[in-house]
């Protein structure tokens, strides 16, 4: 770890640290800066004192000694001297004459000698009447004073003067000042220290409330009998754990009600996170529905589950879907579908799926939705189709269904320009079949026929029952050339002739009756068939055509196929 | 966080930030520079020094500005003892000793070349305060009288020789104080430290400008005949030309107003020429003096 980030932590780390640091740094700072000053200021006072002692006393020498000096009396300069040897602080006083030779001094070893440093030389040619501050250092004080006499030069005197005493005033005055910088900033620290304890302790107490909480203690509460804002803090928790628990409550009941509706109603409930494709939720009926678990559903992604047709169709709906979502267009639209579900055994359900696009608390788009099972819907549906368009005893199209169907193959013929030959089948001897054997026997040999009818024609034909016992075939998709379509047409019509009329033995189940009864019957047909293409009249007409056509293969002794006379 | 280290820094630098210097520390050599040759020029302490310089210190300057080749300094002397010493030890290149000195001095190598004018100044007179008491000679018998130095001429020798002629044993009749210079002999009496006071006229001239009030509290009750006024003394080895030269420069002091102005504050009107020889009736004076009044060397 850097140093700046050990400091960063140790400041951001801590309320208590903070406040300690920062009352310590402060009242550090404030001493300091107040220190400084106090000692800059003693020290400016008490060199600006020693100055002017140095100042004085140089003026006071150059006053006694102006006589002596006149007389040229080194005795009375050296007397004069001798009488201030001992001022403190003095290192050195002498008098010099006009030339700097040293008249007098308290360093008598010097008496005699000529000042030759550069101070002393230009303290000589300055002729001042007044005193000079030659040197002022920290430790020393040089002071010239002329000896003046009516305004004559008649020489110097010079004080040297050390600060010792002064400095250490100042060093005594520093020490002090350092010892009690360190006991204020210790006190001031003790202080910071007592008083964040005294308030972190309450907000520790606050933490722990929180954890315990957290950890389920629900009806753990804070109060910590203070009456400042830590007190105050805490009984707003206290409060607020109140509130939480009154709706944790709420919710507890709440979500008890929807558990209990989602996991008994038989339609599921599911959550899907779009981009995943996987589940965030399922409700239990899953299972009754798929076979799988909920964990075994929660592992698969949604294409798992259905089928690949449904699949394709309803993720190309909820891609669109999404999009208007995103775009904000969708307007919180709920959307139905129809789906085919894969089962856990295999088979396949359909259900009806109700959704709605939403976000997460991540922000990630969720479909919400509702599956339920609509396989008894669709069933009865289906059979209302059957009912609809299907003969319910040979499940051959009905008379509807084929006109519906002819209606496509004509749009066919126009766009294909192929020929299409409809085909009108009559039994020709059923009757007596029904006369002598009954109904149920008359029905055995319909769906006998319809089945024998359908096996002669392809996938793509369409072979329906018209009414009582007759059956039309439409060939579609023949050939352009009329003539090869017609013989097409006539090999297709000569092979059901030929199917129709072999015998028929039919199995009669008899009440009461352990073994079967076979009914044997002979049966042929007469074929009647119209020919069309794009330039062909209508289904009336071409039906009518085929009739037509049926009746002269009937007139002309049955058992026969007969083509329209065009 | 950063801020707070910039601050703390920053004090710490401020609290911290002395920097040594190079103590001074002066040196001292044998031989000074531009030190040239001057004629120091001792005048007898007529005053203390201050007031001498004050008093002589423009003719000195005078003499500098007339006689530009040659520097010319004025020392004074403490007392009498220290001014004789100098000039017998042939200290003094010029001097202005009194008349008794002069006579000394010619033993010592020096000789006159000029003299302060107006001899009729050059009287000792005695001072006593006017309720003093003092009516006659007489009065002073049994009293302390001061003067300013034993050697002192007009001051004190000629006083005593007056006192001595006109009846009073000055050896025995009175107590003579020798109180070191002209201004203290006439504060003494001013005090009462004595009842009468010598001195000679210029000094008290000068008392009676400074100090009216005071000087109104005293009389001259006595004074001496005058003698030749103090000379001015040149050492024999000085060239002659250089003498001549300050000679003239003295003697034509009083032709100018500024000149007379200067000689004014010295209590007189002017130098004038003198020789050895104009301060002979000196010598015979002493030599009464000698046998009459108290041994003195002459």
């Amino acid at each position: 770890m850097k140093p700046g980030e050990y400091i960063s932590m140790l400041w951001r780390g801590s309320i208590r640290r903070q406040l300690m640091l920062g009352f310590a740094l402060t009242s550090l700072a404030l001493m300091l800066g107040f220190g400084y000053l106090v000692l800059e200021q003693q020290r400016k006072v008490q060199y600006q004192f020693s100055n002017e002692r140095a100042i004085s006393l140089a003026h006071a020498l150059s006053i006694s000694g102006t006589s002596w000096a006149l007389a040229n009396d080194l005795a009375g300069l050296q007397e004069v001297l001798q009488g201030f040897a001992r001022t403190t602080d003095l290192r050195r006083a002498y008098f010099l004459n006009t030339y700097g030779e040293v008249l007098a001094s308290t360093n008598p070893d010097e008496v005699g000698f000529f000042v030759t440093d550069e101070v002393s030389r230009n303290m000589l040619v300055s002729n001042s009447s007044d005193h000079l501050v030659l040197v002022n250092q920290g430790n020393l004080v040089v002071i010239a004073h002329p000896v003046l006499a009516d305004g004559r030069h008649l020489g110097w005197v010079r004080v040297e003067m050390s600060r010792d005493k002064v400095n250490a005033n100042l060093s005594a005055l520093t020490e002090m000042g350092v010892a009690f910088l360190f006991l204020a900033v210790l006190l001031v620290s003790l202080v910071a220290l007592a008083l964040a304890r005294r308030l972190t302790l309450g907000l520790s107490h606050l933490m722990q409330v929180a954890d315990d909480v957290e950890l389920g203690g629900e009806k753990r509460r804070a109060d910590v009998g203070r009456t400042d804002e830590i007190g105050a803090l805490a009984r707003h928790l206290d409060r607020m754990l109140d509130a939480l628990e009154q709706q944790q409550k709420l919710i507890r009941e709440s979500e008890a009600k929807y558990r209990f509706l989602a996991d008994n109603i038989s339609d599921v409930i599911w959550v899907l996170t779009l981009e995943t494709q996987r589940w965030s939720y399922l409700s239990p009926s899953i299972g009754k529905l798929l076979g799988y678990t909920v964990e075994e559903v929660m592992a698969q992604p949604m294409e798992q589950l259905l089928t690949a047709r449904s699949y394709i169709d309803i993720h190309g709906r909820i891609v669109e879907r999404s999009q208007l979502f995103l775009s904000g267009a969708d307007g919180k639209e709920v959307y139905t579908d129809e789906v085919e579900h894969r089962r856990s055994d295999g088979s396949t359900v359909w259900c009806e799926v109700t959704t709605r696009f939403a976000r997460n608390d991540q922000g990630e788009i969720i479909l919400l939705g509702v599956t339920r099972d609509i396989t008894e819907r669709k069933q009865a549906e289906e059979q209302i189709r059957n009912l609809a368009f299907y003969d319910p005893l040979t499940q051959l199209p009905n008379r509807r269904l084929l006109l519906d169907r002819f209606g496509l193959i004509i749009s066919t013929c126009k766009r294909s320009n192929r020929y299409a030959a409809l085909m009108f089948i009559d039994l020709d001897n059923f009757k007596p079949l029904n006369d002598e054997h009954g109904h149920d026997v008359g029905d055995l040999l319909l769906v006998e026929a319809a089945r024998r009818i359908a096996s002669c024609v392809r996938e793509v034909d369409t072979v329906a029952r018209f009414g009582g016992d007759e059956f039309v075939v439409m060939l579609s998709e023949l050939d352009t050339d009329r003539v090869l379509s017609m013989k097409q047409a006539g090999v297709v019509a000569e092979k059901i002739r030929q199917t129709l009329g072999e015998i028929y033995r039919l199995t009669v189940l008899r009440k009461g009756m352990p073994e079967p009864r076979i009914v044997e019957h002979r049966c042929t047909v007469s074929i009647g068939v119209a020919f069309f293409n794009s330039q062909e009249s209508s289904q009336d007409e071409l039906l009518r055509l085929a009739d037509a056509a049926m009746y002269r293969a009937k007139s002309s002794g049955r058992d026969q196929v007969r083509f329209t006379d065009s | 966080m950063k801020w707070h280290v910039v601050a703390l820094s920053a004090l710490l630098i401020v609290a911290c930030g002395q920097q040594q210097e190079a103590i001074y520390q002066p040196t001292f050599s044998q031989q000074g520079g531009g030190a040239s040759k001057e004629y120091i020029v001792g005048i007898l302490p007529l005053h203390n020094p201050k007031r001498l310089v004050e008093v002589y210190g423009p003719v000195i300057d005078y003499l500098n500005a007339s006689i530009p080749q040659a520097h010319f300094r004025m020392e004074a002397s403490r007392n009498y003892e220290e001014f004789e010493k100098k000039l017998y030890s042939e200290y003094f290149d010029f001097a202005m000793p009194n008349p008794y000195q002069t006579v000394r001095s010619f033993k010592h190598g020096y000789r006159v070349f000029g003299k302060m004018g107006d001899d009729e100044l050059f009287r000792g007179i005695i001072l006593v305060r006017k309720d003093g008491g003092i009516r006659k000679l007489s009065d002073l018998k049994g009293k302390k009288v001061c003067y300013p130095a034993i050697s002192a001429l007009a001051a004190t020798m000629m006083p005593q020789y007056y006192l001595h002629t006109h009846g009073i044993d000055v050896n025995r009749d009175i107590e003579n104080l020798y109180v070191g210079s002209q201004e203290s002999s006439i504060l003494s009496v001013l005090r009462g430290h004595a009842v009468a006071g010598a001195t000679w006229y210029v000094p008290w001239k000068s008392f009676q400008q400074e100090h009216p009030r005071m000087a109104a509290q005293l009389e001259v009750k006595w004074q001496t005949e005058t003698l030749p006024n103090n000379a001015w003394v040149v050492r024999r080895d000085i060239s002659p030309a250089l003498t001549k030269s300050v000679g003239k420069a003295l003697v034509g002091l009083n032709a100018t107003e500024e000149g007379r102005a200067k000689l004014a504050r010295l209590g007189i009107t002017r130098f004038e020429r003198a020789t050895d020889e104009t301060y002979t009736p000196v010598r015979q004076y002493l030599k009464v003096f000698s046998e009459t009044v108290r041994h003195i060397e002459y």
